[in-house]
């Protein structure tokens, strides 16, 4: 099956209305409007999508199809993000281009590669791949969290993901802020990593959100 | 750019502020804040090599050019926005005091890390003069600081000391002097191309604060805005009252719908970027060789085969040092050769000479006299063993290895519900009690503090207290080997169960590790003068009022009463019933008590499992009444006194257990 760009946009938004966003904040209003109508009802056709007078719900099928494209947006926009390096206002769009060509194959290097990311650089959870749940730090991996570096590996923080927002402001006030350069030193008793000229020790609970961009093998 | 910025929003204050300058010290942890104020006030406040030292607020005055500063030293502070209590404390002088200038220190090797508290301290309008402090470590790993750029990127003064070797502090002083005496408008806007620009929607919630945060300090609307929104408690509690509590955070709540991302963090992003660009063409890196000896001896102590190795020789030498050479030798010539054979023979006969009442007598010499008890306890034994710790500890402390320490031992300590960071308060502990529950501040949580200040009281004896015991036990290294196996038990078992029941957040361990450094002999000096001089007048007044109080008991029959009644807990423990009188004292100081107990042991009164029990359970006395008070001002009245109702049951308890235990076993010592 394969669907058109701007089915998968509908499907897409249909999956965060339905999951992710407040019942009362964004709606499926816009969709009803009749220039969706054939749209919707070819996505009704392919069994993706039920409608009625004012509801339109994903299938289970619809459901699967338009969470991964959920998960191939946002991989695409840490893509972007972390190993380009592009400004965050741009990377929505282009990502917008980019999920529609990511086959699985790809999209489990891409993955990878960036290291099994849990949040896309806005800060919305990246919907679990297969891949994800092996979870392996493969040698390729680009973006990895720090604590599956290698003792003496060199890199630049990619980003720090964590709810708690007290642990952040530690983080920040050690000066772990992405881009700049850090330096894996010793796991084991704690694990003590160098950024700029200064040394830290932290524990595993600490340091298991700091996401690092390898430099060299 | 910066006469623009400053003439459009400065307001002269008048000269009518005629009242002394106050110059705020503020920086992060271990960037030599401490040795500034030393340097321009000339008074003496503990530096040390780790973060976190200063736990107090100090002031000095400093004289220049004919005018008076108040300059005032606080405890380090990673952001504006607290995470520690001490960040808290730092916060608030500096949005309360109305600084005439803040001096705000920074380490030079980590420029780029560290002026993003200084941007946001500008944003808060304060009146900001940067100094690079510690010039000379970024020399020697190939930094060059361009300060003339800097200065003129940021618009402030900016300044590079190197405080230790006093370098560059006149020129300090003159900038101080000449800074003009001027203050922001709070009510205009901080536009400045020098500072950070948000994103689009935060700047929107900014403006709606605004409208809010009205003219109650001095500190810029921005800053208080910002702080707001990154939901700072305490300040958002100062606006509450007014009814602004739902816009407030209607506010916050419509800002987080729009970004979904942590605001601290995408602030500190923004900040970071400015910070890189302010440090672009001001920083200049050339790759040097760095210390090799260092990093490898460095390495050494915190690796995870080597560090317990390491941390075995550093206790040797440090019971060499402190427990042989201070505690025996020291404590020896000075007892048994000087009070023995000199003074107390000489006093004696010139105080009988002159005063023909045995009575008053008593009084100074003696069993129990001011003379032959109390100074003789305070000079002879206490003074040598707490002068060789300190000198010993001051050492340790400005190498930097404590925080080497803390990261090797965080995962014992998480087990007795703290973190790494609490072996500083500990390590202290073993040079002085009272100090260690002052440091114990510097813990995160309220349930860190409460567990670590229990482990001071109980298990952790001052240096005074444990050269006593070293001392008692030079003998017989077998009963010394119980004694630490017991202490450190108990000091596993408390720990783990005050984990276990005391309620709140679990620690998490994070802890700059300042590069290795070489104690500067003088600064070693001081410290352990500074150190010792506060620990005799803590002690000698106690010492000569304990002798006064139990010549007065002895007087009145008191003293013989409490003795007699002492006895059978004393006694029940299987210890001569002589040794009551020592546990009296140790109601008064612990070390106190087992100096008594020296005196037992010389008279041959005292050995065996006997002298193993009285020790142990001296140990776990509560440390003195010092510390006492100490602890009921850090934790509160209900907090000291729970602690008291276990502490002294469970230290005869420990005591009985242990004296029939070693019974059971047939242990000879």
């Amino acid at each position: 099956m394969k669907l058109s760009e701007i089915d998968e946009h509908i499907l897409r938004d249909l999956w965060i209305i339905e999951n992710e966003v407040s019942k009362n904040g964004s709606s499926i209003e816009p969709f009803l409007k009749e220039e969706y109508e054939n749209v919707l009802t070819e996505l009704e056709n392919l069994n993706l999508i039920t409608k009625a007078i004012n509801s339109i719900d994903l299938t289970s099928k619809g459901s699967i199809y338009a969470k991964s494209i959920v998960r191939r947006h946002r991989l695409a926009e840490r893509l972007f993000f972390d190993v380009f390096e592009m400004e965050s206002i741009l990377i929505d769009e282009k990502a917008c281009r980019f999920e529609h060509i990511i086959q699985e194959d790809l999209e489990v290097s891409i993955c990878t590669l960036l290291g099994h990311p849990k949040f896309c650089p806005h800060g919305e959870p990246i919907p679990e791949g297969k891949c994800c749940k092996q979870s392996k730090w493969l040698i390729e991996s680009t973006v990895r969290p720090l604590l599956s570096m290698k003792k003496g590996q060199a890199g630049k923080v990619a980003y720090i993901h964590s709810l708690n927002e007290k642990k952040i402001q530690k983080l920040i006030s050690m000066g772990v802020l992405p881009g700049l350069e850090i330096k894996l030193k010793q796991k084991q008793p704690s694990i003590v990593f160098n950024i700029g000229y200064s040394e830290f020790a932290v524990d595993e609970e600490m340091a298991k959100d700091i996401y690092i961009k390898v430099l060299q093998q | 750019m910066r006469d623009e910025r400053l003439i459009e929003k400065i307001e002269m204050t008048g000269t009518k502020e005629s009242t002394t300058k106050k110059i705020i010290l503020v920086g992060q942890p271990n960037v030599g804040k401490s040795v500034i104020f030393n340097a321009l006030t000339g008074n003496y406040v503990n530096v040390s090599n780790y973060p976190g030292t200063t736990v107090e607020v100090a002031k000095g005055k400093m004289k220049t050019g004919g005018e008076e500063f108040e300059i005032i030293d606080t405890p380090g502070m990673y952001s504006l926005l607290p995470i520690t209590e001490e960040e808290r404390v730092t916060r608030s002088i500096l949005f309360k005091d109305k600084p005439s200038i803040v001096l705000h220190v920074i380490d030079a090797k980590n420029l780029n890390r560290m002026l993003g508290v200084t941007l946001q301290l500008l944003e808060a309008n304060l009146p900001v003069v940067l100094v690079i402090n510690i010039v000379d470590e970024a020399e020697r790993v190939g930094l060059k600081i361009n300060g003339e750029k800097l200065q003129e990127k940021l618009g402030i003064p900016v300044i590079q000391t190197v405080a230790t070797e006093r370098r560059n502090i006149d020129p300090l002083k003159l900038i101080i002097k000449q800074y003009k005496p001027m203050r922001m408008h709070h009510n205009v806007e901080t536009n400045s191309n020098n500072l950070p620009q948000y994103k689009e929607e935060i700047e929107e919630a900014i403006d709606k604060l605004k409208l809010i945060v009205n003219h109650k300090t001095e500190i810029s609307q921005r800053a208080l805005a910002l702080l707001i929104l990154q939901k700072d408690e305490e300040i958002i509690s100062q606006y509450e009252e007014d009814n602004n509590k739902n816009t407030i955070t209607n506010i916050i709540k419509d800002l987080s719908e729009k970004i979904s991302q942590s605001l601290p963090y995408l602030i500190s992003l923004e900040r970071q970027k400015k910070t890189s660009e302010l440090c672009e063409g001001v920083l200049t890196e050339k790759k040097t060789a760095i210390h090799q000896m260092k990093e490898k001896l460095g390495n050494i102590m915190i690796g995870p085969i080597t560090g317990i190795p390491f941390l075995l020789l550093v206790v040797f030498l440090l019971y060499e040092f402190v427990g042989v050479f201070g505690a025996q030798t020291l404590v020896d010539f000075l007892e048994n050769d000087i009070f023995g054979k000199y003074i107390n023979p000489a006093v004696t006969s010139f105080v009988n000479n002159i005063i023909p009442w045995p009575v008053i007598q008593d009084l100074f010499v003696n069993d129990y006299g001011i003379i032959t008890l109390g100074i003789r306890y305070a000079v002879a034994i206490i003074l040598p063993i707490v002068a060789t710790f300190f000198i010993a500890f001051s050492i340790i402390e400005d190498t930097g290895y404590l925080p080497r320490l803390a990261l090797l031992v965080d995962k014992l300590f998480k087990r007795i519900g703290l973190n790494g960071r609490a072996v500083i308060p500990i390590v202290l502990g073993f040079g002085c009690d009272t100090m260690a529950v002052m440091v114990t501040r510097t813990l995160e949580t309220k349930r860190e503090r409460i567990i670590s200040t229990i482990l001071l009281s109980l298990a952790i004896p001052c240096s005074a207290q444990m050269g006593v015991i070293l001392a008692l036990m030079a003998g017989s290294p077998m009963a010394l080997l119980v004694w630490i196996v017991v202490m450190i038990f108990i000091f596993l078992l408390i720990g783990f169960l005050a984990a276990k029941v005391i309620p709140g957040e679990k620690p998490m361990f994070f802890m700059e590790i300042p590069p290795l450094r070489m104690p500067k002999l003088y600064n070693v000096f001081t410290k352990t003068y500074t150190r010792v001089e506060w620990y005799f007048k803590e002690i000698l007044p106690l010492f000569i009022l304990a002798s006064i109080f139990i010549w007065l008991g002895k007087l009145t029959g008191l003293f013989d009463l409490v003795i007699k009644i002492l006895e059978y807990p004393v006694q029940l423990l299987g210890l001569p019933k002589e040794s009551a009188v020592a546990f009296l004292y140790g109601f008064f100081r612990r070390d106190f008590g087992a100096a008594g107990l020296y005196d037992l042991k010389s008279s041959g009164l005292l050995e065996g499992i006997p002298l193993v029990v009285a020790v142990t359970t001296l140990t776990l006395f509560m440390p003195c009444i010092a510390q006492l008070s100490m602890t009921i001002k850090e934790r509160g009245l209900k907090t000291s006194l729970i602690m008291i109702s276990f502490i002294f049951p469970f230290a005869f308890i420990v005591g009985y257990l242990l004296n029939v235990i070693l019974i059971f076993l047939g242990v000879s010592l």
